[in-house]
């Protein structure tokens, strides 16, 4: 308890206040969730939004002064700011397209927003922590809270099952992270990311054996986090069954906050591990780019499809790791700026193939997408947006991102890979043109749409539905256009 | 006047006006045309009209001023360049330069393309009036002014190129204009395609060039293709000049529809008869002519070369007039007689009198343009009737037309006093003069020739009695104001462009002739020999006499006794068939040049290489083995829990093993 006086508190709470502000509402969301009456997830829905508003502001304003500070274990440096950020914003994507979603389904019950709530301050804390067992606690914090929301379509039996198989293997991938952790305690004697950097190059021989064990173990947590291939394989099932919100925000927040980590994690101890880490990864990233390419192309839902084109993009975002001791400035770069643009183009396309469901049901089929360019033009131009970015074309966000990244790999030496990727995204031409192809150049089958309502649903809260999808394809058009701003914030984020 | 111009811009300035200005109305009417439907555009119809007029006008004002101007200019020679307006390419042994070039050649050439082109924009609105794409119609005729102002105002090579490129891209897309129309279509392509065959020649000759020039040490800065720099190292060409010199004029062979390259002509009447009369008649036929003029220091180092093409010329002259007799359709009849006037240019060339050519190419532009604007007339007076066999009588509804008609005639049978007689009895004296006494022969008959089938078809469409319908000869009738207004300034331009060039012999200054030969260095050592005017004169009687005959004979035979002909036909049937068929040249071709390379490109190249090994194994290939491992990596997606945590497993297993071992 002595210990404690000596912490200048005002200065710590105000480099923590993010993680404070979305803490704060989150429990502020669960408490108004208790209310009674079946409308006070109205309430906790604003709760929530003003505590990621909250922690968006603060950490916007702490990130000008932010150098690489760290208060105990948790790093509070632009790095962690930016990736609160990050992850903060697409949390609030998910929430703003949650409401209008769930009343459509007659699922709107309480306790929802509140766990993404808790999602977000676990994804934050995962992005912001420079301690192993930190890193361990907040992957768990977000995770329970994913499982909770993969599932909370109670009445649909895929959403089930997929929370479930989610849930089952992501206990087998928190037991590999959580031995990974012991051997690097057992081998460094410490669990501060910063103090095993320092120990673990000049560990001696027998101590490095069981050193690199825990991070191999470490690795295979982590990729299962950002789906990497083959442990890739609950994504699909989980993506699918999982309100598309959650959806959304599986494939943005939580994967950017488990790349954040892992960045931290390879920056600090991956260079002890040499040529040994740079096989591995490079194994891993091609692995996962051709796998995740490849699946996408059979795949007829295009919810599946858009799970596969998220592990296709979590091989692209490996591809910095193999050679990370090399440049590290450089390659956090480019994958900063590749998650915000992965980030944005997933979400807007999620997005929108939510905001199609609300008048005629989840969009199971791509043929379900024929002639929407006529029926709803404008959603139809944003999510064709969102896939063509996604697919890399020029002039948007998702091609210099693709073009910064492959550009920070070549020149960190492994061009070998740059080449796999640049297969791998000629492939995913091929299916992310598919829906462009069908809502612009088929006409609607004639059967398969009863008399639905095709003009825009009268749902509360579709505002912010039209919102999320405006600023998602502003931001993916804009930056397309004028990359400039987006990058300078990305090089400073890097210091 | 002119100094109140030059207040305001300059001399280089108004040079780069006379293309630009044809631009801006091409840019104008084309973003109208592209950006609204069909239907709206009757509404800017006005616009277009005036735009697409005013800016020829203001071009052929430019270049007009430019002419006082550099003739005011007493002591030096009428030249002025407006040097680099950018650097278009800079490679470290290539630099191009764009910049614009006017002296005599340029000018003669810019004030007739400017000045016909202006008649041809006004008859234009007249003609075209109810057509639907009458805005596409005036944007492109105005990027063809653009593209021609290019080719004769380029300072190089390469410029030069970009307008010789540029007419044939105007050149395909006018003639299929109504390209909803499968075999109007199908002859634009033709003509750009024999086009490219000949601009395969002229690109290898530029590269000739290039290689001289670098083997000369020539200083790259100045530009390889400069015509300046060209003539500068000129004397480097000797080796090459031969090579080059054919080369180049395969490319002329090309677009001024020589023989052997001459089919795509006739065909290409298939567009609007305007664009017949500027396109295909008065200006981007002939630029294989002026092409020749422009670089005749490189074709006089080649005897060879000069030869052949003389040969060529009168070949292609005579050839042309016997396919002309048999024709038919009107506008090929005017076609067939463009093939055989080019002819007669190259003849000059191929003489070595150059300044001659440009002279008949300045008259035939004025008398063949006027040809086809009143055949344009006569065709819409009888609503699109185009076989001459079917015409007849119609001075008596439309006489302003009907005696255009005859003058232009006149002026291409080479009868005094219009225009086309001066032109045409300068090159076959040049020919007989400079000793080609077999080409004069052949020209000479050639002229016989070209006056019997022009006054054949004046005959025939204007004279004797009607052939068509009573109800339709009864709606013919003059055509409107904006289109009878051109017909007679040409007319008069047919009857008084003589003064141009009235030859020494008859006392007359051959004007245009002196004022070109400056540019022209083996000319300028060539004095006229004084003892041989007698003879001039006596050749030129002689043909003036036989010219008449036979347009006499023609006009005679067709307007009045018009069952004549074909009995003479039937007695020598075969010849006549022959000739009727066009000798099958057009079969000949398609048998042994077009159908072998379909059959190449089919079964080879698009069966065999592009569908079987490009798309059936590199391409369908690839993405049939992408789907295949798609398959293998969706079927591992078996939706059992087990299954993937064995997955997991074997990547741990995998991993770890790849680590600690």
């Amino acid at each position: 308890m002595e210990s404690l006086t000596y912490i200048d508190w005002p200065v710590t709470i105000r480099s923590i206040a993010p993680l404070l502000a979305l803490l704060g509402g989150a429990m502020l969301s669960l408490i108004f969730a208790a209310l009674p009456g079946n409308k006070s997830w109205r309430l906790e829905f604003w709760a929530s939004i003003a505590g990621f508003a909250a922690a968006i502001i603060s950490s916007w304003l702490l990130w000008p002064q932010s150098g690489k500070g760290a208060f105990a274990t948790i790093a509070t440096g632009r790095l962690s700011q930016a990736g609160i950020l990050i992850v903060t914003i697409s949390a609030m994507f998910a929430a703003f397209v949650s409401p209008s979603y769930m009343e459509a389904r007659r699922e709107a019950r309480p306790g929802y927003y509140g766990l993404i709530a808790f999602t977000a301050f676990g994804m934050a804390a995962v992005a912001s922590a420079a301690d192993l067992v930190t890193l361990l606690i907040s992957i768990e914090t977000m995770s329970l809270a994913v499982y909770a929301l993969a599932g909370f379509m109670r009445g649909r039996p895929a959403s089930v099952e997929g929370a479930l198989k989610y849930f089952i293997t992501g206990a087998f991938a928190a037991a590999f992270l959580c031995m990974g952790i012991a051997f690097i305690f057992g081998s460094a004697g410490t669990t501060d990311l910063r103090i095993i950097a320092e120990r673990a190059v000049s560990a001696a021989a027998d101590s490095r054996h069981i050193f690199l064990f825990g991070l191999a173990m470490v690795a295979v947590g982590l990729s299962f986090k950002v789906a990497a291939a083959p442990f890739h394989a609950w994504a699909p099932d989980a993506y699918d069954g999982a309100p598309t919100p959650v959806t959304l925000l599986m494939a943005t927040g939580v994967k950017a906050a488990a790349l954040i980590a892992f960045f931290r994690i390879a920056s600090a101890i991956g260079v002890a591990g040499g040529e040994l880490w740079h096989g591995l990864l490079w194994g891993l990233a091609a692995l996962t780019i051709m796998w995740g390419n490849l699946a996408a192309l059979r795949q007829q839902n295009i919810k599946r499809m858009l799970a596969w084109s998220s592990v296709a993009h979590a091989g692209y975002m490996l591809m910095v790791f193999p050679s990370v001791s090399a440049n590290p400035q450089g390659l956090v770069r480019a994958l900063l700026l590749y998650i915000v643009a992965y980030s944005l183009m997933t979400a807007g396309a999620f997005a929108a193939v939510g905001a199609f469901g609300l008048s005629s049901g989840e969009p199971a089929d791509i043929g379900r997408f024929s002639g929407l360019s006529r029926k709803r033009p404008a959603l139809a131009a944003a999510l064709s947006l969102f896939l063509i970015s996604l697919a890399g074309f020029p002039p948007t966000l998702g091609f210099f991102g693709k073009y910064y990244l492959f550009l920070a790999v070549v020149r960190a030496g492994d061009v070998g890979l740059a080449v796999v990727a640049v297969v791998g995204s000629v492939i995913s031409a091929c299916y992310y043109l598919r829906p462009v192809m069908a809502m612009y150049f088929k006409d609607a089958r004639v059967r398969a749409v009863p008399k639905a309502p095709t003009a825009v649903p009268a749902h509360a809260f579709y505002a912010a539905v039209v919102a999320a999808i405006v600023i998602a394809a502003l931001a993916v058009a804009i930056f397309g256009i004028m990359p400039q701003d987006l990058v300078a914030f990305v090089e400073a984020s890097a210091l | 006047m002119l100094d109140l111009i030059y207040q305001h811009i300059t001399l280089q300035g108004l040079i780069w006006l006379v293309p630009t200005l044809p631009l801006c109305g091409a840019a104008g009417i084309g973003l109208i045309a592209m950006f609204c439907a069909r239907s709206e555009g009757a509404k800017f119809r006005n616009f277009a009209s005036f735009a697409g007029c005013l800016m020829p006008a203001l071009s052929f004002a430019a270049c007009v001023v430019l002419f006082f101007t550099l003739t005011g200019f007493e002591a030096t020679e009428p030249s002025a360049i407006t040097g680099p307006l950018f650097r278009w390419a800079a490679l470290p042994t290539l630099f191009v330069d764009v910049g614009l070039k006017v002296d005599q050649l340029s000018l003669v050439m810019a004030l007739m393309v400017s000045g016909v082109g202006l008649l041809v924009h006004i008859y234009s609105v007249g003609y075209m009036w109810h057509d639907e794409g009458y805005l596409r119609y005036f944007a492109l005729l105005n990027l063809f002014l653009f593209f021609m102002l290019l080719l004769v105002l380029a300072d190089n090579l390469v410029v030069m190129f970009v307008g010789w490129e540029g007419v044939s891209l105007c050149s395909w897309l006018l003639i299929s204009f109504w390209f909803e129309d499968a075999a109007k279509a199908r002859a634009g392509a033709k003509a750009f395609i024999v086009n490219r065959i000949g601009d395969a020649g002229f690109l290898l000759g530029m590269f000739l060039i290039y290689g001289a020039m670098s083997a000369a040490g020539a200083p790259a800065e100045s530009g390889y293709f400069n015509f300046e720099s060209m003539q500068r190292y000129g004397i480097y060409f000797v080796p090459v000049a031969t090579a080059i010199s054919l080369l180049l004029f395969a490319g002329a062979i090309g677009k001024s529809a020589q023989i052997p390259l001459y089919v795509w002509l006739p065909d290409a009447m298939a567009g609007p008869t305007p664009v017949s009369a500027l396109i295909h008649a008065a200006t981007m036929v002939t630029a294989g002519v002026y092409m020749v003029v422009r670089l005749n220091f490189i074709f006089v180092l080649s005897p060879i070369a000069l030869e052949t093409i003389a040969v060529i010329g009168a070949a292609t002259a005579i050839f042309a007039a016997i396919l002309g007799l048999a024709e038919t359709d009107l506008k090929k009849i005017l076609a067939y007689s463009t093939i055989s006037q080019i002819g007669y240019m190259f003849l000059a060339v191929g003489v070595g009198a150059f300044t001659v050519a440009i002279f008949h190419l300045v008259t035939h532009a004025f008398f063949k343009s006027l040809l086809f604007l009143t055949a344009g007339s006569a065709i819409t007076a009888l609503s699109g009737e185009q076989d001459i066999r079917r015409m007849g009588g119609l001075k008596r509804r439309m006489p302003i037309t009907a005696w255009s008609f005859v003058m232009g005639s006149a002026a291409l049978a080479g009868i005094a006093p219009a225009s086309g007689f001066f032109s045409k009895d300068a090159i076959l004296w040049q020919a007989y003069e400079r000793g080609h006494g077999a080409l004069w022969a052949m020209g000479f008959l050639g002229a016989g020739l070209t006056a019997f089938y022009i006054f054949r078809a004046a005959g025939s469409v204007f004279f004797g009695e009607s052939a068509t319908s009573a109800e339709r000869y009864k709606r013919a009738a003059e055509p409107p104001f904006s289109m009878v207004v051109p017909i007679m300034l040409l007319a008069t331009l047919v009857a008084f462009a003589g003064i141009l060039g009235v030859p020494l012999a008859f006392g007359g200054s051959n004007m245009l002739c002196t004022w070109l030969g400056g540019l022209i260095p083996s000319e300028l050592s060539r004095a006229p020999s004084e003892g041989s005017r007698g003879v001039e004169i006596v050749l030129m009687a002689v043909t003036l006499l036989w010219s008449l005959h036979f347009s006499v004979l023609g006009w005679l035979i067709y307007a009045q006794k018009r069952d004549w002909p074909q009995r003479v036909a039937r007695r020598v049937a075969p010849l006549a068939r022959l000739v009727s068929k066009r000798f099958y040249v057009d079969e000949i071709y398609d048998r042994t040049i077009v159908r072998p390379l379909i059959w190449i490109s089919r079964k080879i190249l698009w069966q065999g290489i592009d569908d079987t090994v490009v798309d059936g194994i590199a391409v369908e290939g690839t993405a049939r083995a992408a789907g295949l491992f798609g398959a293998l990596a969706s079927a591992a997606e078996t939706g059992i829990l087990q299954h993937y945590l064995l997955y997991f497993l074997i990547g741990a297993v995998l991993i770890v093993g790849f680590v600690t071992l």
